[in-house]
């Protein structure tokens, strides 16, 4: 009866414009205005904060694109601090 | 050793193209609690709202437990994070399990 | 990543839209490189031109500076950023 309700890549589609929040398969995590993403999750982001151990290590201003290959985790609606 | 005599149907049908079916049924974890164990060390808790053929989850009220920041093996037991609604990548996961019918016990220290 | 597909993605786009420009690419090691796009490739293969590296950030300081080209590798190639 109960179907998969929500699609996975549904979530990330309309995500599209809005904050999003990549963790990767390390302490390493990405905050940032998500532009666009691929079959393979690559991810582009904008205005990205990037963080490793939750600690600030650096911003980038323009648009970032982040390799699927280590990513682990999406979270609609960036990080929370 | 070799089974090649005895299952010749069931190799024909794997030489014709991957099985399709998933092992296990997620749907009977739809809305129920479940633990996953992510490639990396990260481990999150959370309601099963969505999944797909490659195992892409969505978890609702999700919690990544938090690990010793000197050994990612370890689990703080009490420090978590609250994520809410995640997404999470079916090629980063290890081990999916219902948090019912199990508990976290304060095993034997590895010497 | 295929550019191949008559939809182009997000991430084609963004590659198609760089060459030429300042970028910085950080690898997994945490190694960070800033120099201008050269080439990019579907596998995230990138070819710099006058890079400087870092650790991390370049508030870490210089590493090395490449008045040549510089390689690398796609495998092992985190993020690709506008500078």
């Amino acid at each position: 009866m109960s179907l998969a309700e929500i699609l996975p890549l549904e979530i990330i589609d309309k995500t599209v414009g809005q904050p999003m929040w990549v963790m990767l398969t390390s302490h390493r995590e990405f905050s940032g205005t998500l532009i666009g993403y691929d079959d393979f999750v690559n991810v582009v982001l904008e205005d990205v904060v990037e963080y490793d151990h939750d600690q600030e290590i650096k911003r980038h201003a323009g648009k970032m694109l982040l390799s699927g290959n280590n990513i682990s985790m999406l979270v609609p609606g960036g990080k929370r601090v | 050793m070799s089974e090649s005599g005895k299952n010749q149907s069931q190799n024909k049908r794997k030489h014709e193209g991957p099985k399709r079916e998933p092992i296990v049924n997620l749907s009977k974890y739809s809305d129920t609690q479940i633990r996953v164990k992510l490639m990396g060390g990260r481990l999150v808790i959370g309601t099963l709202k969505g999944f797909d053929q490659l195992m892409n989850l969505v978890l609702d009220e999700t919690i990544e437990y938090l690990r010793d920041p000197e050994d990612d093996t370890k689990i703080l037991e009490g420090q978590t994070k609250e994520l809410g609604l995640v997404v999470i990548r079916g090629t980063m996961l290890l081990t999916l399990s219902p948090l019912d019918g199990s508990e976290i016990i304060s095993g034997p220290s590895v010497e | 990543m295929s550019t191949s597909e008559s939809k182009t993605t997000a991430s084609a786009q963004f590659l198609s839209n760089i060459i030429g420009q300042s970028v910085v690419v950080k690898l997994h090691n945490g190694m960070l490189y800033q120099g201008v796009l050269e080439s990019i490739d579907g596998f995230m293969n990138i070819a710099l031109n006058q890079a400087t590296e870092h650790y991390e950030t370049d508030a870490n300081g210089l590493l090395h500076r490449y008045d040549g080209d510089v390689f690398v590798r796609g495998t092992q190639v985190l993020y690709i950023s506008e500078a």
